[in-house]
């Protein structure tokens, strides 16, 4: 049952009602990236759900960090998440 | 299964960001970084040594990157020897009220970034000035008047330029770096193109001022070649501070602009080099020699922009008035459509007036 912390930035803290980090446990084995988002956007998201998301997927604009590493060098959504690691979430969209 | 560990493409450490150019590790991927930025304000001439620069910082993470490179820049080169720049900095930060300013929220990321450089920061409200200015234009546009979010971005973005324009003129400053980037740059680019200022992209585009918008003061953008993403990668691996916008207070599709942006983005996900190939395009289209400014939002205007007539007084001593004509680029006739006349006159006429105080302070 890893426990992940979660970090919104560039904004998107405002989604998660001001909250810029976020533990999070994750019962069962083998947890994949996709279903943390998934999580995020069902369960902590409550509004604008577009600017986290687009369909399924993380929307585009949205820089993704796993320990503060790109997530295409460690697998995107494929990613097992494992105890104790930190993925960040980072809109590029507004603002500069 | 195990992800494959992936090896920076300059020194074969392990790599931790994904670049278009390659994957690097932290240190190599700062070390482009620096390079590209320094390598742009030296090739395109964007400042000299010993220049007086200024720096209009918002302190979102476009202008914090900016105040950090400029401070590595100007203080290590690679080899740890002592820098070969050398130029006076000071931060302009307009922080007067409007929708879309901020108030102490950017001033509070900025100043411990430009005390670590020992940059000097000036602010609109530290300037009696600069403040009656803001009152003669801010706080005469009915803000509620304006329904379009587009509209409402644009016009304190029109305000913001002129104001910071002012206080670098203050400052002795003719050269001004903005926080624009290789994004923001292609953004303005497509939407130059979607509301009929097309003559403007060869000005847009270019990393150096050559439009003379602000008569004297050139405003440069030397982030040209660096992309949103890089600049954010960037202070997030420094840990720089930027304020942010409230999301919830937008929508995607509240703007030109926001359209705009979710488009690019789009497109760069299923083709990386998007920002560049429009970049390098757009770079060959030919400056003009010969063309006007519009009078609200100072673009080059070509053919295609109209004139209007509008009062404006004489002089303050008196409350004579006399009928001038504005040119208005095809962007803002759309917007002179949107608001109500009155509105519009009034913000118009007090704009001039900005105007012409900024050409006083050059005669001087």
């Amino acid at each position: 049952m890893p426990q992940v912390e979660l970090q919104f930035g560039g904004g998107l803290e405002s989604l998660t009602g001001g909250n810029k980090v976020v533990p999070a446990n994750f019962s069962g084995e083998q947890v994949v990236l996709g279903r943390v988002i998934d999580w995020i956007r069902t369960c902590l998201i409550k509004e604008k759900h577009e600017y986290f998301v687009q369909g399924e997927h993380i929307r585009p604009g949205i820089l993704v960090l796993i320990n503060d590493v790109d997530w295409e060098l460690e697998g995107k959504t494929s990613y097992v998440i494992q105890e104790g690691d930190r993925i960040t979430f980072i809109s590029t969209l507004h603002g500069g | 299964m195990a992800t494959k560990t992936h090896h920076c493409a300059k020194c074969q450490q392990r790599a931790t960001v994904y670049d278009v150019g390659g994957s690097k590790c932290d240190s190599c991927f700062q070390q482009a970084i620096i390079h590209n930025f320094k390598t742009t304000i030296s090739r395109k001439g964007l400042a000299q040594f010993g220049d007086n620069v200024g720096v209009a910082a918002s302190g979102g993470y476009s202008s914090q990157a900016l105040i950090d490179l400029l401070g590595r820049s100007l203080s290590e080169r690679e080899d740890g020897k002592t820098s070969r720049m050398k130029m006076q900095v000071t931060i302009f930060h307009i922080d007067c009220e409007s929708p879309f300013l901020s108030s102490n929220a950017g001033i509070e990321v900025i100043q411990p970034l430009a005390a670590k450089y020992s940059f000097r920061v000036c602010t609109a409200k530290a300037s009696h000035s600069c403040q009656q200015l803001w009152k003669q234009v801010g706080e005469c546009l009915a803000w509620k008047d304006v329904k379009d979010i587009g509209d409402l971005e644009e016009l304190s973005r029109i305000v913001v330029y002129r104001m910071v324009a002012f206080l670098a003129k203050s400052q002795g400053c003719k050269i001004v770096f903005d926080g624009l980037n290789a994004s923001s740059i292609c953004r303005n680019i497509l939407t130059s193109i979607s509301s009929g200022n097309g003559f403007a992209i060869p000005f847009e585009v270019s990393p150096a001022d050559m439009s003379r918008r602000f008569f004297d003061i050139s405003i440069h953008h030397p982030q040209h070649d660096i992309t949103d993403r890089q600049l954010i990668r960037y202070v997030w691996m420094r840990q720089i501070g930027f304020i942010a916008p409230n999301l919830t207070l937008l929508g995607p599709t509240s703007s030109v602009d926001s359209l705009t942006v979710s488009f690019l983005k789009d497109l760069e996900e299923q083709h990386r080099s998007t920002i560049p190939n429009i970049l390098k395009t757009s770079s060959r289209i030919v400056v003009p020699l010969q063309f006007s400014h519009c009078s609200l939002c100072r673009v080059p205007v070509g053919s295609n922009g109209k004139f209007v007539s509008t009062c404006t007084k004489v002089s303050e001593k008196n409350d004579n008035e006399e009928q001038v004509h504005a040119l208005l680029c095809k962007a803002c006739q759309h917007r002179q459509g949107r608001m109500s006349m009155e509105t519009f006159q009034s913000f118009l006429t007090s704009l001039m007036v900005f105007d012409k105080a900024l050409q006083s302070q050059d005669n001087e």
